[in-house]
């Protein structure tokens, strides 16, 4: 396990340097070899083709194959705000005015061609209410709609009310063409499972139940791509989709847990990892009495062996975080904060100092009477969850701390916790997971920075710092708040970051994906599926 | 015979509404919910966006108002929308119903010529080293957990000797056309089809075993064999064509399952089947395609009870049902 663990932080610390000079070499790919059809897996049937309603994995695997944003780095869009369909943007003085300079000479994948007009025709069907698409918010600052203009065909104004600094990755939505709609009403358009989009692949037949077939787009603006044709096959369950890269019925596909064994020093495959952008943390209710000491919480982070819930819980896939963002917000820096270490003997004694001792001989930590109670609440249908929760008992329970666990069924888990809006929380401590926020840490506003989010945290100076964020446009100065407020809540810990989620992929190894960059913040894990090649045999 | 088919039919409606009710109400019961499968619980959903998904999906009405509404609705041949892909129910069920039956028919037909052939050797031969063996294999065949043979038969032929393709149901890498295409899904057919006539053809061999020897212990043998009938007579005349009589009502029986598909087999063969849609619906909280699906498996089981019965009066003239 260690090992693995080793060889993994090896990989990612590699990874890092060439990824930096691979952006940089930029769009004059040449393929070492070209044809082949890559085979790869995913759950199943996606509910919908088209980008402005792919919001669950099935569907979004697909679309990230064929579809664009403008930019890249919003959600399942990778790490970096980096130009796609846009070349470049402008930002006026107040911030209230961003001008998008677009590609020229971009064709959709029907031959005609990519202009602004598209542009606006997607973002004024997003704030359509009736099409009912999840990414509405983005375009919406509280009840007002951003506006937009179209300059010329290619140049696009987004026009805020109030100065918005993390609308570059709200508005990374997957661009559709207006020629495909015959209106703005799209809910149940043929467009939903007949894409045209202008990504590297194009959507060529969907057989229920068994597959997708897409073809390579030959006028791609990165270059077309190397490899003839992608198939996604819908294979249910890891071990099944094992068994089908085993079987050689697939080629390229994400592994877990123990079903990552039998690539491990085989020949016939490659093993990689990368980091994904998905945080599973164990949060405090900071109203409730007990907790509302960060003193405590700090102590409790001591006192909990997080290596341990890697190792057991994600099969040592998983890096220890030390920030409550993910590593892709913009500012994270490794080793900024400084790690609270696995000592128990450190946490009984941190948690004496804030006042909590066993006074009455029962085994259980106490303070003016008030026995350290925890009810801990959490999905107990996900089994990760199920995995994560006794380690956290045994280990706080050695504290002193009487853990009780409440593993909710899923109807319950929404009600206590995910759609809980009210501040007073029915739970102590809570054990969940997120991410895909990319890049923007003013996406983690409405878990840290909102007295009705899930920790009911409410530190005005981060709140301050947060509303401040958004209205900052000079670089370095959003820097300097944003890794000020990485700090203060590393202070205060309303919750205990576990780890970082780290993705293995095995694929064949006559398959080359150096080019095509792994990254586990695209669901797909290819940031450019068009570089992917067959090495020559 | 009419009147009695008739009857048997307008039994079966109270029946069926029973029926749906019930699983209407397990569906409605069961945690979980079509809307929040929509969102990622992780990112912490919008409470508006949720409760505009179940306007746009109608789950905002009152439970018995959707049922009646479902009710009116599928008596009319209307099916409704599946709620993951906005694709009418009947279209979603004929996309995997002919996989399914392709799949369940070649299995049904595998067991019933493996099953009957074993059923009357051991027999035959009772207690001969031969029945000893094959009532071993039907033992085995019926305790061994379907799953467990399946994974077991695609380590062994899929991956390591690499015989037969293990997952789908079509090669994709190569886009086979007229009688190759037809041999690529047989092939790809070997291993689910195994797997599923596997435990049937086990327990189906042990009913034709057990009523066969029923029968050769009758009077009416004993009378045939008394008149000199030659022993191939006796057996293939007389004896056979009454113990093949419990045989229908197994087969009859066992016609709705291979209409539904098998949720196992399927999900772990990646077979585009009936079998695979229930599953995908009930993770996904469709419940469009659930009520359809078991709606489906309701009334095949009725009908399928009803031509066994049928079958019964004609393999068996003395059985009347006026």
């Amino acid at each position: 396990m260690r090992k693995t663990l080793l060889s993994l932080l090896l990989v990612v610390g590699l990874l890092l340097p060439v990824m930096a000079v691979n952006a940089q070499g930029g769009e004059d790919f040449v393929c070492p070899n070209k044809g082949g059809t890559m085979v790869v897996s995913y759950g199943g049937d996606p509910r919908t083709l088209s980008g402005l309603y792919a919001n669950d994995g099935n569907s979004l695997f697909v679309v990230t194959f064929m579809a664009e944003p403008l930019i890249l780095g919003g959600e399942n869009w990778g790490d970096k705000i980096e130009p796609a369909l846009a070349e470049s943007w402008e930002i006026s003085e107040d911030g209230l005015e961003y001008t998008f300079h677009l590609r020229q000479g971009v064709k959709w994948h029907d031959g005609e061609p990519f202009t602004a007009e598209d542009v606006l025709f997607t973002y004024q069907a997003v704030q359509l209410e009736e099409n009912a698409i999840d990414w509405r918010p983005n375009l919406m600052q509280g009840d007002q709609p951003m506006q937009f203009e179209v300059v010329d065909d290619y140049t696009f104004k987004v026009i805020l009310n109030e100065p918005d600094a993390a609308v570059l990755t709200s508005l990374a939505i997957p661009i559709v063409p207006k020629h495909a709609f015959e209106s703005l009403n799209m809910v149940d358009a043929p467009y939903n499972t007949n894409p045209i989009a202008t990504g590297p692949f194009k959507f060529v037949e969907w057989k229920t139940g068994e597959s997708i077939t897409l073809d390579a787009n030959p006028d791609y603006w990165r270059g077309a791509p190397c490899l003839d044709r992608i198939v996604v096959r819908f294979i249910e369950g890891a071990t099944n989709t094992a068994n089908a890269l085993l079987a050689g019925e697939v080629d390229f596909a994400r592994v877990d847990g123990a079903d990552v064994t039998p690539f491990q020093d085989n020949p016939d495959f490659v093993l990689q990892t990368a980091p994904r952008d998905l945080m599973r943390y164990v949060g405090f209710n900071v109203r409730s009495p007990n907790f509302s000491d960060p003193a405590v919480r700090r102590a409790l982070a001591v006192g909990l062996d997080r290596q341990a819930i890697i190792d057991v819980a994600a099969g040592g896939y998983g890096m220890l975080a030390d920030s409550l963002f993910n590593r892709a917000v913009f500012m994270y820096e490794e080793g900024r904060n400084e790690q609270y270490p696995y000592d128990p003997e450190l946490a009984k004694q941190m948690l004496a100092e804030a006042g909590w001792t066993d006074t009455d001989g029962d085994g259980i930590l106490d303070k003016d009477g008030q026995p350290m109670h925890m009810r801990l609440a959490y999905m107990g249908t996900w089994s990760l969850m199920q995995a994560i929760a006794p380690v956290i008992y045994d280990n706080w329970r050695a504290l002193g701390v009487d853990v009780e666990l409440a593993p909710l069924d899923e109807a319950k888990a929404y009600e206590e916790i995910y759609e809980n809006t009210s501040t007073e929380k029915p739970y102590d401590a809570t054990i969940g997971g997120w991410g895909l926020f990319g890049p923007e840490p003013d996406h983690y506003r409405n878990y840290l920075a909102n007295p009705t989010g899930f920790f009911a945290f409410n530190n005005q100076q981060i709140i301050d710092l947060f509303n401040q964020g958004r209205k900052v446009t000079d670089p370095q100065a959003r820097y300097d708040l944003y890794a000020e407020i990485d700090r203060l809540l590393w202070e205060d810990l309303p919750m205990i970051p576990l780890y970082q989620a780290v993705g293995a992929w095995a694929y064949r190894s006559d398959l080359n994906i150096d080019a095509a960059e792994l990254n586990g913040t695209f669901l797909t894990g290819l940031k450019y599926p068009g570089r992917v090649y067959f090495e020559a045999q | 015979m009419t009147r009695y088919i008739i009857r048997r039919l307008i039994q079966a409606v109270p029946l069926l509404i029973a029926i749906s009710v019930i699983v209407f109400a397990i569906v409605e019961i069961a945690p979980g919910d079509p809307a929040q499968m929509y969102v990622d619980p992780e990112k912490g959903a919008d409470p508006e966006y949720i409760a505009q998904v179940r306007r746009s999906l109608g789950l905002d009405q009152p439970v018995y108002v959707r049922y009646v509404s479902w009710l009116a609705k599928t008596l009319q041949g209307d099916f409704g929308f599946s709620f993951r892909t906005r694709r009418p129910v009947a279209l979603e069920i004929g996309d995997r119903l002919p996989n399914t039956l392709l799949l369940g028919g070649v299995a049904l037909v595998m067991s019933i010529l493996i099953a009957v052939p074993i059923g009357i050797i051991s027999a035959l031969k009772r207690y001969t080293l031969i029945d000893y063996i094959l009532s071993t294999l039907a033992l085995v065949g019926i305790s061994v957990p379907v799953f467990w043979v399946a994974l077991v038969l695609l380590q062994v032929f899929a991956i390591h000797l690499n015989w037969l393709p293990g997952v789908g149901m079509r090669s994709v890498r190569v886009q086979y056309e007229g009688f190759e295409a037809t041999l690529d899904v047989i092939r790809h057919m070997i291993l689910p089809a195994t797997v599923l006539s596997l435990a049937q053809t086990a327990s189906w061999s042990r009913y034709q075993r057990s009523s066969l020897l029923e029968v050769l212990g009758q009077d009416y043998i004993r009378t045939a064999r008394a008149k000199g009938a030659r022993e191939r007579r006796v057996i293939g005349l007389h004896a056979l064509r009454n113990a093949l009589i419990p045989m229908v009502t197994l087969i009859g029986l066992s016609v709705p399952s291979i209409v539904t598909g098998a949720f196992i087999t399927e999900t772990i063969f990646g077979w585009p089947g009936m079998g695979r849609l229930g599953v995908e619906s009930i993770n996904g909280r469709d419940y469009p395609i659930i009520m359809a699906v078991t709606m489906l498996s309701a009334v095949l089981i009725v009908v399928g009870n009803l031509l066994a019965d049928i079958a019964y009066a004609w393999v068996d003239p003395r059985i009347r049902y006026d």
